[in-house]
């Protein structure tokens, strides 16, 4: 049931996708390429015995008119010893008319605040600590989906989302410059409804702050209905400059109480840059049992769109990470 | 992070020059004007009007020569649009509403609003720093001016006004600004920590003539603190109170 509704889905988006990109290549469709490359090598033996390559990337087409926007990129991976892939992972369209903004298609939303830790992510649930943090986009995997944007203000909007079985909406006002969100949804697939309440100000640095619940639903009128799951996430950024040094910090904290175990994800990372040159030192600690991941990385941009990177981890110091990422 | 704070190297210059008030207004003399007429008619030089901008910016550092094109759209001083069509940051765009800023990057999924720390970060890399954007453009009503002598930029000759913080938290407590006789325009501005240590200075050189106002088409400006680096700002072309919707000025077109 759930795998027809999926296609079914997939079938009105694409078929919505065509309609409307035919409709903007009757207009003035300019297409563009771009892409985005990342090339590494690891030896995980100082003495050169193993090593493995792996290169990921991505490709794609943009094109569009004043109302009407479209995309569709190919990721590309080949990593050592395994055939190269290539997949279909955004294929999108948009279009707007005054004050409301549709879109449809294989894409990615991004909802409540941070960076690494976001609890406020009802229709992606970006608190996974599977990151690149070479490319400029953390988290990748995209979903078919539908989209309706309101605009309630200057800096305040309506959201409405279907991604996949899940149902969701959201309204975002930043009243005095503090930034409240509220989000909630209901995911057909695991029974269960969401609601997030999320805020974002400066105080000396600047915050975010999000609590959320999911609630499942009860399964039968016979069984008890699973526990809900309260949790929060909270984060801090700060930024300072002293003669040509630019030192930025992250702190991102993510809990979540299931019921039997809590779980608790932690998010470092201190920057200095300097010109084309960046040191970074990055933390990530899952708690329960508690698991470290620090990483020091050091990064070059010779040219403007080439970087070159080195990361070393604590966790096993013979194993380096060589890399270069190029963008186009 | 590295885009973050890095990438969006060509943003909002149109934005900065506007904001720091080096636009122009129609001909006129300064001859009896006091120092706090002079800077009402600095402040009025943008007020109500529309502007649209197509240019570059060029930052030169130790580093190299980076050259990015841009396009900007102004309502007044209190909202702008600029997005960047070339180089590394194409596809970047920055919003302001009055105070705040936004960010958006064409690989991201949701924008970066720019407050607090954030906004003392070098926009991509070059002399300009979102606060410089982002500061309210109105100086009659947070600085106290006094005269403090006559200097041409450019050879136009200029009043210059020495601009006092009449209360704490701005990012300059001290200003001087050289405003031209001929349009009241800015034509140079000198940027000033607490301790009066000089921080930045703007120099336009050059000027276009639109619609019966003045605005530079030409301007460095350079980051004490940065060394040896400077930005040049340069307008291609400029169309001045053209009326541009609303609309343009918004969250959905930022991200759009």
């Amino acid at each position: 049931m759930r795998a027809r509704r999926a296609r079914a889905w997939r079938a009105l988006s694409l078929a919505v996708l065509l309609a409307v990109g035919g409709a903007a290549g009757a207009q003035d469709l300019a297409p563009q390429l771009s892409g985005w490359l990342d090339s590494s090598w690891v030896v995980t033996d100082a003495a050169g015995g193993q090593s493995s390559g792996l290169v990921t990337g991505w490709t794609q087409v943009d094109g569009g008119t004043k109302d009407v926007k479209g995309t569709v990129r190919f990721d590309v991976a080949d990593v050592s010893d395994q055939a190269p892939t290539a997949e279909l992972s955004r294929a999108w369209m948009k279009f707007r008319f005054p004050g409301v903004r549709f879109t449809t298609g294989l894409g990615r939303i991004g909802w409540g605040p941070g960076r690494v830790l976001v609890p406020g992510d009802l229709l992606f649930d970006s608190v996974g600590t599977e990151l690149n943090f070479e490319s400029d986009e953390l988290r990748t995997a995209g979903a078919w989906l539908g989209d309706a944007w309101v605009s309630l203000g200057d800096e305040a909007f309506a959201e409405a989302a279907v991604v996949q079985s899940l149902v969701a909406a959201r309204v975002s006002a930043a009243p005095g410059g503090v930034t409240l969100e509220a989000a909630s949804a209901w995911d057909a697939a695991a029974n269960t409804a969401k609601a997030a309440l999320s805020t974002q100000f400066h105080l000396g640095v600047d915050w975010y702050a999000t609590v959320r619940e999911d609630l499942p639903a009860e399964a039968s009128a016979l069984s008890p209905p699973a526990p809900s799951t309260t949790s929060a996430g909270a984060g801090a950024f700060g930024l300072w400059t002293l003669e040509a040094f630019t030192l930025t910090s992250r702190h991102e904290l993510w809990f979540s109480d299931p019921g039997p175990a809590v779980q608790a994800k932690t998010y470092d990372d201190l920057i200095a840059s300097f010109g084309n040159w960046s040191v970074v030192g990055r933390v990530l600690t899952n708690a329960f049992p508690v698991v470290l991941t620090p990483l020091a990385e050091l990064h070059w941009g010779p040219l403007q769109n080439l970087g070159l990177y080195l990361v070393a981890s604590f966790e096993n110091p013979a194993a380096l990470q060589l890399g270069a990422t190029a963008k186009w | 992070m590295r885009r973050f704070h890095g990438t969006a190297r060509a943003a909002g210059l149109a934005l900065a020059m506007l904001v720091t008030g080096l636009a122009g207004a129609g001909a006129q003399t300064a001859a009896g004007l006091s120092a706090e007429e002079l800077l009402a008619r600095l402040d009025r030089n943008e007020a109500g009007t529309w502007s649209h901008f197509v240019g570059t910016i060029t930052v030169e550092d130790r580093f190299g020569r980076k050259v990015t094109a841009f396009e900007s759209f102004s309502q007044g001083t209190d909202r702008s649009l600029v997005a960047f069509t070339s180089g590394e940051e194409k596809g970047q765009k920055i919003l302001r509403l009055r105070d705040t800023l936004y960010v958006s990057y064409p690989e991201a999924d949701k924008p970066v609003k720019i407050q607090g720390a954030a906004l003392k970060d070098s926009v991509a890399g070059s002399d300009f720093s979102y606060e410089d954007m982002a500061g309210d453009p109105s100086y009659s009503a947070r600085y106290t001016a006094k005269i403090v002598g006559d200097e041409a930029v450019a050879g136009e000759p200029c009043v210059v006004l020495e601009l006092r913080a009449r209360g704490p938290g701005l990012a300059y407590p001290l200003l001087k600004v050289w405003v031209a006789l001929g349009d009241f325009s800015g034509r140079k501005m000198e940027k000033y920590s607490q301790n009066e240590r000089l921080l930045k200075t703007q120099t336009v050189l050059e000027v276009l003539h639109s619609a019966g106002r003045t605005v530079p088409s030409k301007a460095v400006m350079t980051d004490t603190m940065r060394g040896k680096s400077q930005t040049l700002f340069d307008i291609t072309k400029a169309e001045l109170d053209v009326r541009i919707p609303a609309s343009k000025f918004s969250l959905e077109e930022l991200t759009w």
